[in-house]
């Protein structure tokens, strides 16, 4: 069988962003190293000369950029992850240095681009979302001139986490996202990608099970929606540490731009967090009670609770 | 270290390969891969290390093909014993959550934010089979085939197990009130 269901990473959504995230927390060159010494000291050496390089394994990096030139779609799932995340990869960074003995990685295999470059981002808030943006700027940018102005997303029943889909082919915007997303490496890619670009044609894609909700239409305006809303939210957690009133204002804003976003619940977070910030005590609680009469099952919730003291 | 070279499969010639070239092509993505698998990231250091050293032992005997999949068979395996001894520790501090702040932190620490976060709260709802099959597909992004090959199971049922875990996944993770 030469289908492979096409991975949820390619879609848009905060469920294709999320699995975007997990994949960029990979760890620290400083963090494999010592896992090596310890290898060693454990009677499993790694410190052998490190064999050149062997032709059949491509770099990381170029396995992403490969997929990504085919499914341009699938880089918003990474440039919103990074929005919701990359700077705490810093942060964990800094935190994984204290303890170890610091010694340069042993070989270039083990280094790791991202997290290196983020390391120099102190663990603030505002330093969040700047750290991220040199890895993001250009297939936002290409998005942004090659996909037409939309009007934002129509509120969506409740229920329905997703703006709605429209039916316009993702083809069109591929070409453009695509040829962007070449110019943007991102090291931190899954080890698997070269196998599956001819595997992964959309046409292969075998019939998805109920539970399935991946639109099979390519939507280009939830695209855009999102890439849109996560702009927006991006901004409003940049200024939670600095200005949480205006994260409170630009996570408003998004509230009434896209009521029932892709990421509403980050967004309601982002807002909770900014009242509490702000003293706003009183109101950061009813709306925490409105999040859990939504999302009952939020994996927010406990971080909610410990926010607000309860 | 140099492993007999078997017939070569249709994928993946057979080859030998070094403790350190697999270490230092794999060791990250497998340590990402025991995150997924439920390993908690304060214990993910340690069990790593488990798994390379069974992959030191085990490395004469291996056949030389498809490499990745017997790397990752390895990793479901020590962190299925893992899960299983740190299960009872699990229901008690998911039960004290909000008042346990200690791994949320860490988890903050190593996952890129919120997001991560609740795809790995959703993926504890899933069972050890349907887990594996979503993270060895959705998040390492091994072809189906590797999957089945790492699950040791049928590419079919390899593919149903992930149906199915994706549709519990999205259902965790929405956490919509319906």
């Amino acid at each position: 069988m030469s289908t492979e269901p096409k991975r949820l990473r390619l879609g848009a959504d905060a469920l294709s962003a999320s699995i975007a995230s997990v994949q960029q927390a990979l760890p620290s060159a400083e963090r494999m190293a010592a896992l090596a010494e310890r290898l060693a000291r454990a009677g499993a050496p790694v410190d052998a000369p490190a064999p050149p390089a062997p032709a059949s394994a491509p770099r990381p990096s170029l396995r992403v950029v490969h997929a990504a030139k085919v499914f341009g779609p699938g880089t918003l799932a990474v440039l919103a992850a990074l929005v919701f995340g990359g700077g705490l990869i810093g942060a964990a960074h800094l935190l994984s240095k204290p303890d170890l003995p610091l010694q340069p990685p042993a070989s270039p295999p083990l280094a790791t681009p991202t997290v290196a470059t983020l390391a120099p981002e102190t663990s603030t808030p505002p330093a969040r979302a700047s750290g991220d943006t040199p890895l993001v700027r250009a297939p936002r940018a290409a998005e942004s001139v090659s996909v037409s102005p939309v009007s934002p997303a129509p509120p969506a029943p409740l229920g329905s986490a997703v703006p709605a889909p429209s039916v316009e082919p993702r083809r069109e915007t591929e070409a453009a996202t695509g040829a962007a997303a070449t110019a943007t490496p991102l090291p931190s890619a899954p080890p698997a990608m070269r196998d599956e670009a001819s595997a992964l044609a959309p046409s292969a894609r075998p019939k998805p099970a109920s539970g399935d909700a991946l639109p099979q239409g390519a939507p280009l305006a939830a695209n855009t929606a999102v890439v849109t809303e996560v702009e927006l939210l991006k901004q409003a957690r940049s200024a939670l540490g600095g200005d949480p009133l205006q994260a409170f204002a630009l996570s408003e804003r998004c509230r009434a731009q896209y009521p029932n976003g892709a990421f509403a619940q980050e967004r309601e977070y982002i807002a909770i967090s900014a009242l509490v910030r702000l003293g706003r005590t009183d109101e950061a609680r009813s709306r925490a009670s409105l999040f859990r009469m939504h999302y009952p099952s939020s994996a927010y919730l406990p971080r909610l609770a410990r926010m607000l003291g309860e | 270290m140099k492993v007999n070279a078997g017939p070569a499969s249709a994928t993946e010639p057979a080859r030998s390969y070094s403790f350190t070239e697999i270490f230092r092509e794999h060791a990250r993505y497998l340590w990402r891969a025991l995150l997924g698998l439920g390993v908690r990231p304060g214990d993910v250091d340690d069990v790593c290390q488990e798994v390379f050293l069974i992959v030191h032992r085990r490395l004469p005997e291996f056949d030389g093909r498809a490499l990745r999949s017997w790397l990752y068979a390895i990793c479901l395996r020590v962190a299925s014993e893992y899960r299983r001894s740190a299960r009872v520790r699990r229901e008690v501090s998911v039960a004290e959550l909000p008042e346990a702040p200690a791994p949320a932190g860490q988890v903050e620490a190593v996952f890129a934010g919120e997001l991560g976060d609740r795809l790995l709260s959703a993926l504890d709802g899933l069972d050890d089979e349907k887990r594996e099959a979503f993270v060895l597909y959705e998040i390492e992004e091994l072809p189906l085939r590797e999957v089945a090959d790492a699950l040791g199971c049928p590419l079919q049922t390899a593919y149903s197990r992930l149906q199915a875990a994706r549709s519990l996944v999205r259902q965790n993770f929405g956490g919509m009130a319906s």
